[in-house]
C-alpha cells in the first residue's frame, strides 16, 4: 500500500510539472508524455536516486532552453524554473499549514503526500483563475522583449529560494532546531513574493501591450490621413490633364477641318506623344493599394510608399486582386512586410537606379508576397543572411530577417525564397 | 525548328511586331516557319499543336471583347507547355512584371510605346533567347519535389545542396543564387531525386556541382564558398560518385 502510494506520488509530481510546463509556456505537451515521462522517471528514481534527485531540478529547464533555442535564454529559463516552484511552493503550503489545520499529519501517513499533489494543479488553476492572470498575454509580451531585467530578477529570486529549500531539507539534521519551520517561513515569503511578481508581470504586461496597439492605432491614422491627400493630389493630377486634353482635341479638331497635316503633327509631337509617360510614372501605382483590404497593411504600405519615393526611389506595386486573406495572423504580416519594404530602400539607395518592386499575388490555395529591389552589388551573399546578428550591411544589423524567421517559425507551411543576381535582390513567401 | 506564334487585335500592331521578326528570320537566316499571327485567343489556342521549348508567344494582354485576357491564356499555354517562351507585349498600364514572372514565369514585357529600335531589340532577344533554350528540356533535367505544403522546381544544374533548417521540420536549398526554405523533411528530400546524394545526416548535397573536397576537413566545397560536412562513412562513396561523373 505504502509502495503504491509512493508511486503514485512521485507519477503525480511529474504529472503536476508537466501540466504547470504546459501552461506557462503555452506548448503543448503530447499525450503520451503524460504517461511515458512519470514511468521514465520512476525507473531512473529506483536505480540512481542521487541522478534522479537532480534530473527533476535540471530537466525542465534544459529541456525549456533545448525547445525555444535561438530565443531569449533567461525566457527559457523562467519557464523551465516556474512548475518546480509553483510545485514546490503548494506542496509546502499543504504540508505546512491546510493540511495541520484538518489535523492530517504531515508525514509518514499512507496517501497524505498523494493527496497533496493531486490537489496542487486544481487549487493553482484557481487562484491563478481569480487573480485573472493571463498567460497568453504574458507570453506574448514575453516574446516583445518586455521585462527583460525584471525576467532575470524573478529567475535569481527562483533560484534562490529553490536552494534554500533545498539545502534546509538535506541538511536538516545538521540544523538544530525544527528545520521544517524554516521551509516554512521560507516557503510563506517566497509565495507572497512570487504572486506580487505575477501579478506585477500581468498587469504590467497588459498595460504595455496595449499601449503598443493604441500607438499602431495612431500611426496607422496618420498613414491613412497621408493616402488620402495623396490620392486627392493625383485626381487634380487627372482633371488638370483633362482640361489639357479638351483644349487639345479642340486644336486637333481644326486642324483637320482645315485638311492641315503640320497643325496636326505639331499638337501631336508636343502634347500628345508623351503625354503617355505622365501617367506611367510610379505614383500611380499608389491607386493599387485599393485592392488591399485591410486597413493596417493599406496604411503601412502608403507609408513605406511615401517614405521611399521622397527618397528617391522608382517604386512599383503590383496587387492583381483584392487581397482580404493574409493567411497569417494579420500583426505578424505587418512585421514581415515592414521589415522586408525597410531592407528593401536601405539597400537599394547605394545602387545606381534605385528601384523597389512589390507583389501581392493570390493563388487558388495561397498568397505570395514579393519584394524585389535594385542593389549596388551584382550579388549579395545570401547563406546566412537569416542568422540572428549577421548582416550585409556591416554587424549588429540583421535582427530584421532573423524575426522574419522567428515568425514563419510559426507557421510551417510558409515558404521563403531569397534569390540575389544581377544587381536585383529578391524575396518570395508563400503564405498558405 | 523555332516556331513563333502573335497574340495582337490591332491590325497595325500585327504588322509591326510580324514585320519585324521576319526581317530578322531573313537577315539571320534562321531555320523558321513563317510566325503565325492571331487576333482572337480561341484561335490561337486551337493552332497550338505541338510543345517544346522551340515555341515562342508573343501576347498582348489587353484583347478588346473577349473575357479571356492574356494572363489568362498565357496560364492555359504555360499547363499545356511548361517550356515554351513567353513574351507579354502591351502597354504601360497593364505591367505587372512579377506578378506575370511568378505566374506564368513570363520572359519579358515589352512595351508598345517604345521607340522602333528599342521594340525591335526587345523582340528580337527575345527570339535569340528561345533559339538559345530551343531543345534544351527543363523538366527532366529538374529537381521538382510537391507535397500539399511546399511546392518546388529548380533546375538540376543549379542545386548545391540542401540542409536541415533550425526550424523543426524544414529543409534550406542552395542553388546558385537562391535560397529557398520550405516544409519538408532531409529524408523526404533524398527520397525525391536519386542523383542527389545525402552525404551527411543534415546534408545532401548535388555530386554534379561539387568543386572539390577538402579532405582534411572532410567537406564538400561549391562556389561562393559555399561547403558542407560529409560524413565519414559516406565519404568514400561521395568520391565515387564524382568519379563516375567525370567519366
Amino acid at each position: 500500500m505504502i509502495v503504491i502510494c509512493n508511486i503514485g506520488f512521485l507519477f503525480a509530481k511529474i504529472i503536476v510539472v508537466q501540466l504547470l510546463f504546459q501552461q506557462v509556456s503555452g506548448h503543448v505537451i503530447k499525450l503520451r508524455w503524460f504517461i511515458c515521462l512519470p514511468v521514465l522517471y520512476g525507473l531512473l528514481f529506483l536505480a540512481i536516486p542521487p541522478v534522479a534527485y537532480f534530473t527533476y531540478f535540471l530537466f525542465p529547464v534544459i529541456y525549456s532552453l533545448y525547445l525555444n533555442r535561438g530565443h531569449v535564454i533567461r525566457l527559457s529559463i523562467f519557464y523551465g524554473l516556474y512548475p518546480l516552484i509553483i510545485e514546490s511552493l503548494f506542496s509546502r503550503l499543504f504540508g505546512y499549514y491546510i493540511f495541520p489545520l484538518f489535523h492530517i499529519p504531515l508525514t509518514n501517513s499512507i496517501g497524505s503526500e498523494l493527496v497533496r499533489e493531486l490537489l496542487i494543479f486544481p487549487l493553482y488553476v484557481v487562484i491563478i483563475n481569480s487573480l485573472k492572470i493571463n498567460f497568453q498575454k504574458l507570453q506574448s509580451a514575453f516574446e516583445r522583449n518586455m521585462f527583460k531585467h525584471f525576467l532575470l530578477f524573478v529567475n535569481i529570486s527562483m533560484v534562490i529560494y529553490l536552494l534554500c529549500i533545498q539545502i534546509l531539507l538535506l541538511f536538516k539534521s545538521l540544523i538544530p532546531g525544527s528545520s521544517g519551520l524554516y521551509r516554512g517561513h521560507i516557503n510563506n515569503v517566497y509565495i507572497i513574493l512570487f504572486f506580487i511578481m505575477l501579478l506585477y508581470l500581468n498587469a504590467a504586461s497588459k498595460e504595455k501591450l496595449e499601449r503598443e496597439i493604441i500607438e499602431q492605432k495612431n500611426n496607422q491614422l496618420t498613414a491613412l490621413a497621408n493616402y488620402s491627400q495623396q490620392i486627392e493630389s493625383l485626381y487634380a493630377n487627372i482633371r488638370g490633364f483633362r482640361h489639357d486634353y479638351i483644349n487639345v482635341l479642340t486644336s486637333l479638331q481644326l486642324g483637320i477641318e482645315r485638311e492641315d497635316i503640320d497643325v496636326i503633327k505639331e499638337v501631336y509631337n508636343n502634347v500628345l506623344k508623351d503625354s503617355g509617360d505622365q501617367f506611367s510614372h510610379s505614383k500611380f501605382d499608389l491607386a493599387k493599394l485599393a485592392n488591399i483590404s485591410n486597413g493596417a497593411v493599406k496604411s503601412l504600405l502608403a507609408a513605406k510608399f511615401r517614405e521611399a519615393q521622397s527618397k528617391g526611389i522608382n517604386v512599383s506595386i503590383e496587387i492583381e486582386d483584392i487581397i482580404s486573406d493574409f493567411k497569417i495572423e494579420i500583426l505578424d504580416f505587418i512585421t514581415i512586410v515592414s521589415i522586408l519594404f525597410d531592407n528593401a530602400i536601405e539597400a537599394c539607395l547605394a545602387s545606381e537606379y534605385p528601384q523597389i518592386d512589390i507583389a501581392f499575388i493570390k493563388l487558388d490555395s495561397f498568397l505570395v508576397l514579393i519584394v524585389e529591389n535594385s542593389t549596388k552589388q551584382e550579388k549579395i551573399e545570401i547563406k546566412n543572411i537569416f542568422t540572428k546578428g549577421y548582416s550585409s550591411k556591416g554587424s549588429g544589423r540583421g535582427i530584421g530577417l532573423h524575426n522574419i524567421m522567428t515568425i514563419l517559425d510559426k507557421y510551417p507551411s510558409a515558404s521563403i525564397a531569397t534569390k540575389s543576381a544581377s544587381h536585383q535582390f529578391c524575396q518570395t513567401i508563400e503564405f498558405r | 525548328m523555332l516556331e513563333i506564334f502573335i497574340l495582337e487585335d490591332e491590325f497595325i500592331q500585327q504588322s509591326r511586331i510580324e514585320t519585324i521578326i521576319r526581317d530578322y528570320i531573313h537577315k539571320q537566316k534562321l531555320k523558321c516557319r513563317v510566325p503565325k499571327v492571331f487576333g482572337k485567343p480561341n484561335q490561337l489556342l486551337e493552332s497550338i499543336t505541338e510543345k517544346g521549348s522551340h515555341q515562342l508567344f508573343f501576347l498582348d494582354i489587353e484583347i478588346k471583347g473577349e473575357e479571356k485576357k492574356g494572363l489568362a491564356i498565357a496560364k492555359e499555354i504555360r499547363k499545356r507547355d511548361p517550356e515554351a517562351t513567353i513574351v507579354f507585349v502591351t502597354t504601360h498600364s497593364e505591367f505587372m512584371p512579377i506578378t506575370f514572372k511568378y505566374k506564368v514565369a513570363a520572359l519579358d514585357f515589352i512595351d508598345k510605346a517604345l521607340n522602333e529600335k528599342e521594340f525591335a531589340n526587345r523582340v528580337v532577344s527575345a527570339i535569340e533567347y528561345a533559339i538559345e533554350k530551343q531543345g534544351s528540356c527543363i523538366a527532366k533535367n529538374s529537381f521538382k519535389f510537391e507535397t500539399s505544403l511546399a511546392q518546388v522546381q529548380v533546375p538540376l544544374n543549379q542545386i548545391l545542396y540542401f540542409e536541415t533548417s533550425q526550424t523543426v521540420h524544414k529543409v534550406i536549398l542552395h542553388t546558385r543564387d537562391e535560397r529557398l526554405e520550405f516544409y519538408a523533411s532531409i529524408s523526404e528530400i533524398e527520397k525525391a531525386d536519386d542523383r542527389l546524394y545525402r552525404c551527411h545526416r543534415s546534408f545532401i548535397v548535388n555530386p554534379e556541382n561539387i568543386l572539390k573536397i577538402d579532405k582534411a576537413e572532410k567537406m564538400a566545397i561549391f562556389e561562393n564558398n559555399y561547403g558542407c560536412l560529409i560524413s565519414r562513412t559516406k565519404y568514400k562513396r561521395l568520391l565515387e560518385i564524382m568519379r563516375e561523373l567525370k567519366d
